[in-house]
């Protein structure tokens, strides 16, 4: 085991840090047309008439479309999640709105041009006569029966309705010592990716075949979703990957605009490019966040959870094809968490409204549930007069008690949460706080601590669906012992390859320079599902072990008998392979290669099927489709969880929050690289502080949205975001051959609970209690000065 | 991305810069001048606007030239932040101007904007606006009639309006080389690094021997959508003692002047004039600090 467990640094990070990475939009075809979409400005119409005929005059235009010509030439977007198929309502999408429209920037026609100017220009001639229709923007007014409804044949606004409970929970609330009820809001914030969405189709027609360059997390299922679509037979369609600048869950899915650009081209006969621009993607690149938790949660004196109940109202805008919803679902899924409390109920109302698609975004629910918990377990403490991180250690699930089954069917496989949270609050001197926060807070500075806990479950594994539970890979041995890998996963930039490269590195006995990753082709890559949930390098790389290992078996085969001994007596290190304890009884791994490639038929080999490639499929355990006694299915495979401690700064004058420090103990199992998990943690942090604190998705009461550019759509910057301290707790995975979990996620769900933890503590002398987010520096002030009898603005200092 | 065409003049002098702007300006064409970009650019990629003519002033030889003149600091309009920043004439007799210009956006920014484009874009949030009041900068512009010296306080006349017509080039700021013994800060406060400010405050304090105020100066930003500037309490306070009570009237008089904040999403009008309050006092501590 050379590389795994090592930092080695990503394999294209001098590639693509020094610019020479290859982006969606960096790729160009001879005659390249360009794609502008034109979007709703009303958040709820009904199209009374679109007018294309002076767009259609401007000069450079090839084509423009409006839902009425996608309607005859195209089928529905297959939705990424049917709800549906979760008894909830569902609606056809098509690749443009058809007579209404639901949210501001929804896609209600199209032009393909010669120049992006030109299809600008000629988009902006586009004459789109609405008739308004109410509009409604707050999840729990769109469930009041006169409410007006997006979708009138639903005859509600409510998407689904979900309810999960176990234990006995009225008796537990009756026998309880303290019952507390408390609704928690969350605000709406989104993912936004250095590189925006991007694609590039071009549609041959004397091979009659199309290929689309996409920034996608999932090309395989793209593809299928594409055939399906444009009514086109897979094996006519390929899709590439080129780089991906971030994509944290918004490319999983398939867009409207991909198959657009896929059926302009091949209505033009010419390449068509789309790139969308910052503020399309913030009103219509997918939302996600926005919902209300409300709790009562029963408990004894000695801060035993005894109860809970749980009402989740999750406002994911219009409905879409990309499945954002399943993101309130995952929240109620993973209720209670990481504890024990087995009387407990979820009842979860997904709301339509007229504001922007929800969209995947790491943490997909997670962190609201981890939200929620959090707060459940700081208000037991305060009301029973307990640490907060002690309340936590006596209702964790305890580590013999593995797996655990949740009244969800969440099925947690293993793990050490107690020893964690314990392990994080020695490293951040949780103990000793509280002296050096009094000795500032006599100079008029307000430091604080939190703890928080996120549970972040990985691998989502849904019937009937491409959020599938397997990963395939390929690893081929080239003559001259070159190692290719193609894996079905893909990677966001988030550097799996060089993980998986350790792994087939390590297993095969070669360098790591001698192996090379290809993911991202659908005419290359084994069929895969590709990368989200963290489940590229525990599942991609499960499956390219097994692969390796095949292969790597067939390379001893033929070298312990070129060395006269048996594979078992064979050790292989950076591609020399030896008779353990003989130095000069060896073969070089190419030479094996070489052999085997050229002298099928000669002795070493002549008894085995030739070639030295093979391709696996790993199949993940711990997922559970059949339903149990209960009616429970287990969805997710992999609990990986972080332990977390926070220190802030407020300054009580102005509201603003300093985070000080961030420390952490993750368990992701088995570590392939504490490079590749570190960073993946630190980004993670720096998005959840992002939506705890700055970003932020607002609309007016008519559904305009008012922060569509970064001018107001504020993001942390380096300065705000401290280096996160991490450290590893490594309890194997039982399920997987290396033991990793998922890693990638984690990290997101945490700082809402652990931040505002933290915020209260420091700000005790007022009595705050924090509900909702952000926490703008506005917000913040107003609680600090309504508690205050000195209503001066004041001096503290 | 630029959705209208333009046509792009890159003129090497003021003088051919003036003609090409009249002659828009003449012929009812709709023309802007180019400085920096780091405010037009984004105007024109959001369609906000959509000029026929775009004149570049990126090829006019001098005009971020920083210049001593007597008593005077003379900053060509083209003079970008960082140069500002980093400008040892600046730092030593006008430091405040300096460390205005280090806190705008971020390097990017500060390489390409200018002193010029921020006055004529003139946001209310820009950081140099009250900044330049308080100093008694003056401006001189050019335009086919001539030229005209105009001071600070008489550019910034409404919100985003200053009273440059559509024909005149600013060209100079001049601003007073303060005396050594200036206090002068400029504190600004923002949602992130390298943000507008919600609210930014300049001071600059100087004292008498026996610690009394000889003169303090204090301009404002997010207070109303021009800069303000304290000039009553300001020469209250001339020759009283600086103490507490001192700073905290200072602060009160902002807290007052603040009567039109520009509200935005996640700082409306109470919690803006509450912020001017905490950040004049701010200043005027930094201020006086630094005049010690
Ligand atoms: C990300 C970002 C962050 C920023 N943060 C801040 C900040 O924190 N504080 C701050 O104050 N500013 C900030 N700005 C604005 C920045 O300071 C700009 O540089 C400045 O507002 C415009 O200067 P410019 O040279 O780029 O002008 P341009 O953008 O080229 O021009 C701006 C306007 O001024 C006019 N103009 C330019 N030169 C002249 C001239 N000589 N005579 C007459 N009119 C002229 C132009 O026609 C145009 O209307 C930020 C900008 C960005 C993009």
């Amino acid at each position: 085991m050379a590389y795994i467990g090592s930092a080695v640094s990503g394999i294209l990070d001098t590639r693509l840090v020094a610019g020479k990475g290859q982006y969606t939009a960096d790729v160009s075809l001879p005659d390249m047309g360009y794609m502008t979409v034109v979007r709703s400005p009303y958040a709820h119409a009904r199209i009374l008439s679109i007018d294309t005929s002076a767009a259609q005059q401007h000069p450079g235009v090839r084509i423009v479309v409006t839902g009425t010509d996608i309607q005859q030439w195209s089928q529905p977007i297959p939705h990424t999640l049917n709800p549906s198929a979760f008894g909830g309502k569902t609606t056809d999408i098509y690749c443009l709105a058809i007579d209404r429209v639901h949210y501001v920037g929804t896609p209600v026609a199209a032009v393909v041009a010669d120049t992006r100017h030109a299809a600008t220009e000629a988009a902006g001639l586009i004459e789109v006569e609405y008739a308004d229709l109410p509009v409604v923007i707050d999840a729990e007014r769109a469930l009041e029966p006169d409410s007006p409804l997006l979708y009138p044949e639903w005859e509600t606004n409510e998407l689904m309705h979900v309810r999960f409970q176990g234990g006995d929970v009225e008796p537990a609330f009756a026998n309880a010592d303290h019952i507390l009820d408390d609704t928690l809001r969350l605000h709406r914030h989104t993912a936004t990716p250095l590189e925006p969405r991007a694609a590039l189709a071009h549609y041959d027609d004397r091979a009659e075949h199309l290929t689309l360059w996409v920034s996608t997390q999932a090309p395989h299922p793209l593809r299928t979703t594409l055939a399906n679509t444009l009514n086109m037979d897979e094996n006519d369609i390929q899709v590439i990957q080129p780089q991906v600048g971030g994509a944290f869950g918004v490319k999983i899915p398939t867009y409207q605009e991909d198959p657009l650009a896929c059926l302009l081209s091949k209505r033009t006969g010419r390449p068509v490019k789309w790139i969308e621009e910052r503020t399309e993607h913030l009103m219509a690149g997918g939302h996600a966040r926005e919902q209300t938790l409300k709790f009562s949660v029963a408990c004894q004196a000695d801060g035993t959870v005894v109860g809970l109940k749980v009402r989740i109202i999750g406002d994911v805008g219009a409905l879409a094809a990309v499945g954002g919803w399943g993101m309130s679902y995952v929240a109620s899924f993973v209720v209670p968490g990481p504890y024990k409390i087995p009387n407990c109920e979820v009842d979860l109302s997904i709301v339509v409204t007229n504001k922007g698609p929800w969209n995947a975004y790491r943490g997909f629910g997670k962190e609201a549930a981890s939200f929620l918990m959090d707060r459940v377990m700081d208000r037991v403490a305060d009301t029973v007069q307990m640490d907060r991180a002690a309340v936590r250690l006596k209702n964790f699930v305890p580590k013999d008690e593995f797996p655990y089954t949740q009244i969800s069917g969440a099925t947690l496989d293993s793990g050490d949460y107690a020893k964690a949270l314990q392990a994080v609050m020695d490293k951040a001197g949780y103990h000793d706080f509280a002296e050096e926060q009094q000795r500032l807070r006599a100079q008029g500075r307000y430091i604080g601590i939190g703890v928080g806990f996120e549970l972040t479950p990985e691998g989502g594994c849904i019937p009937d669906s491409f959020i599938g539970g397997y990963e395939g890979a390929t690893v081929r041995v080239s003559p001259s012992g070159q190692v290719t890998v193609l894996t079905g996963v893909t990677s966001p930039g988030s550097g799996n390859e060089t993980g998986i490269a350790q792994i087939v590195a390590d297993a095969l006995g070669v360098p790591l320079s001698a192996v090379r990753v290809i993911q991202g082709d659908t005419q290359a890559c084994p069929y895969g599902l590709g990368n989200w949930s963290s489940r590229s390098l525990f599942m991609g790389g499960s499956a390219s072990l097994y692969a390796a290992r095949e292969v790597h078996h067939k390379v001893l085969r033929v070298a312990a008998s070129m060395l006269q001994s048996t594979p078992e007596d064979l050790d292989c290190e950076q591609g020399r392979i030896r008779v353990k304890g003989q130095a000069d009884r060896e073969v070089a791994f190419n030479a094996v290669a070489e052999y085997i490639h050229k002298r099928a038929f000669d002795h070493h080999a002549f008894d085995m099927e030739p070639g030295l490639e093979s391709t696996r499929y790993f199949r993940m355990g711990n997922i559970h489709h059949v339903p149990d006694d209960k009616g429970r299915i287990n969805t997710y495979p992999s609990y990986p969880y972080a332990a977390c401690v926070a220190v802030v700064e407020v300054d009580v004058e102005t509201g603003v929050i300093t985070l000080l420090r961030y420390v952490t103990v993750h368990d992701c199992g088995t570590v392939i690289n504490p490079l590749l998990v570190e960073g993946q943690f630190q980004g993670a942090v720096a998005q959840g502080l992002g939506g705890l604190i700055y970003e932020q998705l607002s609309y007016d009461d008519n559904g305009q949205l008012q922060t569509g550019t970064f001018m107001d759509y504020t993001l942390p910057t380096a300065v705000e975001v401290p280096s996160v301290e991490i450290h590893h707790q490594e309890v194997p995975s039982p399920f997987t051959p290396l033991g990793a979990k998922g890693a990638g996620e984690s990290g997101v769900s945490s700082p809402f609970g652990t931040i505002v933890s933290a915020v209260e503590n420091a700000l005790t002398p007022f009595g705050v209690t924090i509900h909702a987010t952000p926490l703008t520096p506005q917000r913040v002030w107003r609680m600090i000065h309504a508690t205050r009898h000195d209503n001066s603005g004041g001096a503290d200092a | 991305m630029i959705r209208a065409p333009f046509q792009l003049h890159r003129p090497h002098s003021i003088d051919a810069a003036v003609r090409l702007l009249s002659q828009c300006v003449q012929n009812g064409e709709d023309a802007k001048l180019l400085a920096g970009g780091q405010s037009l650019l984004p105007s024109l990629n959001l369609g906000l606007i959509a000029p026929a003519h775009i004149i570049s002033l990126n090829h006019v030889a001098g005009l971020d030239a920083i210049r001593r003149d007597g008593d005077m600091l003379a900053i060509g309009a083209g003079t970008t932040h960082h140069a500002l920043a980093e400008s040892e004439v600046v730092q030593a007799h006008c430091p405040i101007l300096s460390e205005t210009a280090a806190c705008i956006g971020d390097v990017q920014v500060r390489n390409r904007g200018t002193v010029g484009g921020a006055i004529g874009h003139f946001d209310p949030a820009a950081d140099y606006p009250p900044v330049l009041v308080l100093l008694g900068a003056a401006c001189q512009i050019v335009s086919p009639h001539g030229e005209r010296t105009v001071a600070a306080h008489d550019v910034f006349v409404d919100y985003m309006t200053t009273s440059l017509s559509a024909d005149e080039v600013l060209t100079e700021i001049r601003v007073p080389a303060l005396s050594p013994d200036t206090g002068t800060a400029y504190v600004k406060f923002t949602r992130v690094e390298g943000g507008f400010a919600i609210v930014g405050v300049g001071a600059c304090l100087r004292l008498n021997p026996d610690r009394t105020c000889r003169s303090i100066r204090v301009g404002i930003c997010g207070a109303a959508p021009v800069p303000v500037r304290l000039t009553a309490i300001e020469d209250t306070l001339t020759g009283t003692v600086v103490n507490d009570a001192f700073v905290e009237a200072v602060a009160a008089a902002a807290y007052e002047s603040a009567h039109d904040p520009v509200a935005e999403l996640h700082a409306d009008a109470d919690y803006k004039r509450e912020m001017v309050r905490v950040f004049t006092r701010r200043a005027v501590r930094t201020a006086l600090e630094r005049a010690d």
